[in-house]
């Protein structure tokens, strides 16, 4: 795949938010709920950083064997 | 002479199925819009967050193997299969991160149909070197928190994360759910 292909299906539609939002109240509400949104993400010490790049890389969560099974629900 | 065959035509998509379909992506793209500057505020690095479309497929399936085993993982996610199994599941938690154009990790869940739960059943990282090397856990956290926050669910819960990446859930505020499963769950409540 050259470069040029690469870049090209790299790039992702960008979904029209205002498109969809702007007649459908579930919509605005879900925007409203996260409005003033407090992210989870915290800063890591170095170590902590270093210690998770050795852990991360391929599967962090669930088995291929998932794929397909019924989810347990509420 | 026989009659003429009649050619099958595609059933008509339900409307309601369409509607369904744009508002959870509108409502998805709104927690990409959201949660996307708050990782250049935590970590200095600009993101991307999408859906998984035919681009991150693609990478998966093209790119990330010939990474594969630099860590000694021996599994990895057809997510070609993944994205079919939850294809009709509109309100499916999916997101793709991406430095310019590598593709670095995939994850993707769903929620419970009453008003507990966001699962995340699948997280992958692109095993090669990347800028959120060390960081794709709580960034993908952090996006279901808010996906949980925009849909009403009150509980994040991790489904079978593997031995090794329980320190990294454990240290992003993951406690063992105690209710007897014959599959291991992590969870912690979702923050506003």
């Amino acid at each position: 795949m050259s470069r040029i292909e690469r870049s090209m299906i790299f790039r992702q539609p960008a979904p029209a938010r205002a498109e969809a939002s702007n007649t459908d109240p579930y919509v605005e509400q879900a925007a409203a709920r996260l409005n003033g949104y407090k992210s989870t993400l915290k800063p890591l010490t170095a170590e902590q950083r270093e210690r998770d790049a050795a852990i991360e890389g391929g599967i962090l969560i669930g088995r291929p064997e998932n794929i397909g099974t019924p989810i347990e629900d509420d | 002479m026989g009659k003429p065959m009649m050619k099958a035509t595609p059933p008509m998509p339900d409307r309601s199925a369409i509607l369904a379909r744009k508002r959870y992506q509108a409502v998805r793209q709104i927690v990409y819009d959201t949660v996307a500057p708050a990782i250049v505020a935590a970590y200095g690095t600009e993101a991307q967050l999408t859906m998984i479309g035919p681009a991150a497929l693609e990478v998966s399936r093209e790119i990330w193997p010939a990474a594969h085993g630099a860590r000694g993982h021996s599994d990895q996610f057809r997510w070609d299969e993944i994205a079919h199994e939850l294809r009709n599941r509109y309100d499916r938690f999916e997101v793709a991160l991406w430095s310019g154009e590598q593709l670095c990790a995939l994850c993707a869940g769903l929620p419970s149909k009453g008003p507990k739960y966001l699962t995340i059943r699948f997280m992958e990282s692109f095993e090669g070197d990347h800028p959120f090397k060390g960081l794709v856990a709580p960034i993908m956290f952090d996006v279901a928190n808010a996906y949980a926050v925009a849909l009403e669910r009150q509980i994040l819960r991790l489904e079978e994360p593997v031995p090794t990446s329980v320190p990294i859930c454990e240290d992003n505020g993951f406690a063992l759910a105690s209710e007897a499963s014959p599959l291991t769950y992590y969870e912690r409540k979702v923050t506003r």
